[in-house]
């Protein structure tokens, strides 16, 4: 604090005194700003030139038709308009119908599930911490390679893991699973859900330890039954943490592409064909980086949107 | 009401038992199959038993290059979880404990590549990486070669300032009052020894989670690493390895040597098992801690 006496000196003084003191006291009284800014200079410039100079590609490119080989093509907003038109059978707004239904699917079964779950593991149990484990472990394995489990598991023979487990079990016949329009939508979802569940297992019941118990009390002096307990405590407690919930897991279920990537190839008859699957394949299997890049941004466009509405039904019915 | 609620509990225990159990049923098929003969594995019912210890199928399995692609995951994993830290305390500490112009503004950019979807920016930035200036026989205007394509670095390159780290950090050290610098630089303590000495000993649950999820993150990385390095199986990661190396001897038609497919996923899959059972204190603190209060 003595320093501050020092510095504030008049600045008829401070003339007189020599350049280096008086760049020690400048320094003094601006240390933190010449702290931050020596780090955040280089971290910003590297973040705008990996960050931003790629997302400026993406734009750009997006009013192009390119094939990499030769040089791109000014295109307007027809890779755009095409995403949208009835092109090939309305084949791309078939493909973010599809993204759309599956993201829902994934997010109400991983939200609902992963609640309940929170909810049986929050009661005074022994060996929560086994089954917490267990839940989780799915979601710390590389999605690729379980995938590629899953696909060996699904082989259509009667030698086929899941067929020969099955028949050995309840004697069923051999199922061809990767190329069954029934099933394989299934089993995506289910996949997806396998290996996010858990997170939101975590999440949830963390939030749920965090409700303080005197709520309870008092609700339960009132006589309030267990069912008013949960639907006026317990989840307007747990807003937040759905919040954080619903954006992440948004965020991630938009983003399906283990199953057509590895499994499927967006069969069978395109019912796994997913927007993020359609950008891999438009941009690097047919060389249409144009198109892939349009789509980028209209998935880019469609989370921003998605989250922004979620914010503000929340915000409308619980004041976050 | 007490005997409903041992109904409760009897049916809670149940229904976790085997919830728990199917969870881990599809790993667990996996890890007993690739210690299984081929013949004791076509005999499973619910789970592949082994009756010898089979680890024949090990030695195998590691001579497809997967121990070359564990040294350089390893190497990988170690430079991004020391690039995480650093810059993830120094940054944490900025815009925790600094006043400065320009601050929110900074941290907002930051915080925007948390929003970004990662698998969008795939196309632009391997598009970076080719035309990068003087990368790979490129000119200055980064034509004419093929860039960082193909090439080591192009592995290591991205992710130098993690938004995710920063913010997570920076809501550790809000927690920790100033009171614990000061001292510090009474004795004339400079900003490392300030943010290492003096915080990081106190940092340490947010700081092997962070560790433990950039691990997980880099030893499970497969989209990157399949656009932009294959061809190239000397710098293969792990998971595109077993990827390549499965996809190349198995078939769906005919008969399959399920072990030996179930061991090339075992060694993929073990470590990231292994650090979690491990750390998984941590990590779940680590983890929850930035979720409740972001």
């Amino acid at each position: 604090m003595s320093l501050k006496t020092v510095t504030s000196a008049s600045p008829l003084m401070e003339e007189k005194l020599p350049w280096y003191v008086r760049l020690q006291r400048w320094y003094r009284r601006h240390r933190d700003a010449v702290v931050a800014w020596t780090f955040l200079t280089p971290m910003v410039i590297y973040f705008v030139i990996m960050t931003f100079v790629p997302l400026a590609f993406l734009v750009g490119i997006s009013f192009t038709e390119w094939n990499i080989i030769s040089p791109p093509r000014w295109v307007g907003m027809a890779n755009l308009q095409k995403v949208f038109s009835s092109f090939d059978n309305w084949f791309y707004p078939k493909v973010i119908g599809r993204t759309i239904l599956y993201a829902i699917a994934i997010l109400v079964l991983n939200i609902a599930g992963g609640f309940f779950i929170a909810l049986v593991l929050n009661q005074n149990i022994k060996g929560k911490g086994i089954f917490r484990t267990m839940w989780y472990l799915p979601s710390v394995f590389s999605g690729a390679v379980v995938a590629l489990l899953l696909r060996i598991y699904l082989a259509g023979s009667s030698q086929g893991v899941l067929n020969m487990v099955l028949h050995r079990l309840f004697g069923t016949q051999p199922v061809d699973w990767i190329q069954s329009t029934v099933w394989m939508p299934i089993i995506g979802v289910l996949f997806v859900v396998w290996q996010g569940i858990g997170f939101t297992v975590i999440f949830f019941l963390a939030g749920l330890q965090g409700i303080d118990e005197n709520l309870y009390d008092a609700a339960k002096i009132d006589g309030a039954n267990g069912r008013q307990l949960l639907r006026y405590i317990t989840i307007p407690q747990m807003v937040p943490v759905l919040l954080f919930i619903s954006v992440t897991g948004m965020i991630g279920s938009m983003q399906m592409w283990e199953v057509p990537k590895i499994i499927t190839a967006g069969g069978p008859n395109g019912m796994t064909y997913t927007l993020v699957y359609s950008i891999q394949n438009d941009s690097f299997a047919a060389l249409e980086m144009g198109m892939g890049t349009a789509q980028s941004l209209v998935l880019f466009i469609m989370l921003l949107v998605f989250i922004g509405w979620q914010l503000n039904q929340y915000r409308k019915q619980y004041g976050v | 009401m007490k005997r409903r609620s041992l109904i409760t509990r009897v049916l809670s225990y149940a229904f976790l038992g085997i919830s728990s159990f199917i969870m881990i049923y599809p790993v667990l098929f996996m890890a007993l199959g690739s210690f299984t003969t081929n013949n004791r594995f076509l005999e499973a019912t619910i789970l592949p038993i082994p009756n010898t210890l089979n680890v024949t199928l090990f030695q195998r399995a590691f001579g497809a290059g997967v121990w070359d692609s564990y040294v350089f995951t390893l190497k990988r994993c170690v430079f991004y979880i020391s690039v995480t830290l650093l810059a993830g305390l120094i940054g944490g500490y900025i815009f925790s404990k600094l006043r400065f112009p320009g601050k929110n503004k900074v941290f907002l950019l930051f915080l925007s590549g948390m929003v970004m979807p990662g698998i969008l920016m795939l196309v632009p930035q391997y598009l970076l990486m080719a035309w990068f200036p003087l990368a790979g026989g490129n000119n200055i205007l980064g034509q004419g070669g093929h860039g960082f394509v193909g090439e080591w670095p192009v592995l290591f390159i991205y992710g130098w300032v993690p938004p995710f780290a920063i913010f997570l950090l920076k809501q550790s050290f809000d927690m920790l009052p100033t009171e614990y610098e000061d001292a510090a630089k009474m004795d004339g303590a400079g900003i490392f020894t300030i943010i290492f000495r003096v915080y990081g000993p106190l940092l340490k649950p947010p700081v092997v989670a962070l560790t433990i999820v950039t691990f997980l993150g880099v030893w499970n990385d497969y989209l990157w690493p399949s656009l932009t390095i294959a061809g190239h199986p000397e710098y293969y990661p792990i998971a595109y390895r077993i990827q390549s190396v499965v996809l190349s001897d198995w078939s769906p038609v005919g008969t399959t040597d399920y072990p030996s497919v179930m061991v090339r996923t075992f060694l993929a899959t073990w470590p990231p098992a292994a650090v979690y059972f491990i750390l998984q204190r941590y990590f779940v603190q680590g983890l929850v801690a930035s979720g409740l209060k972001g």
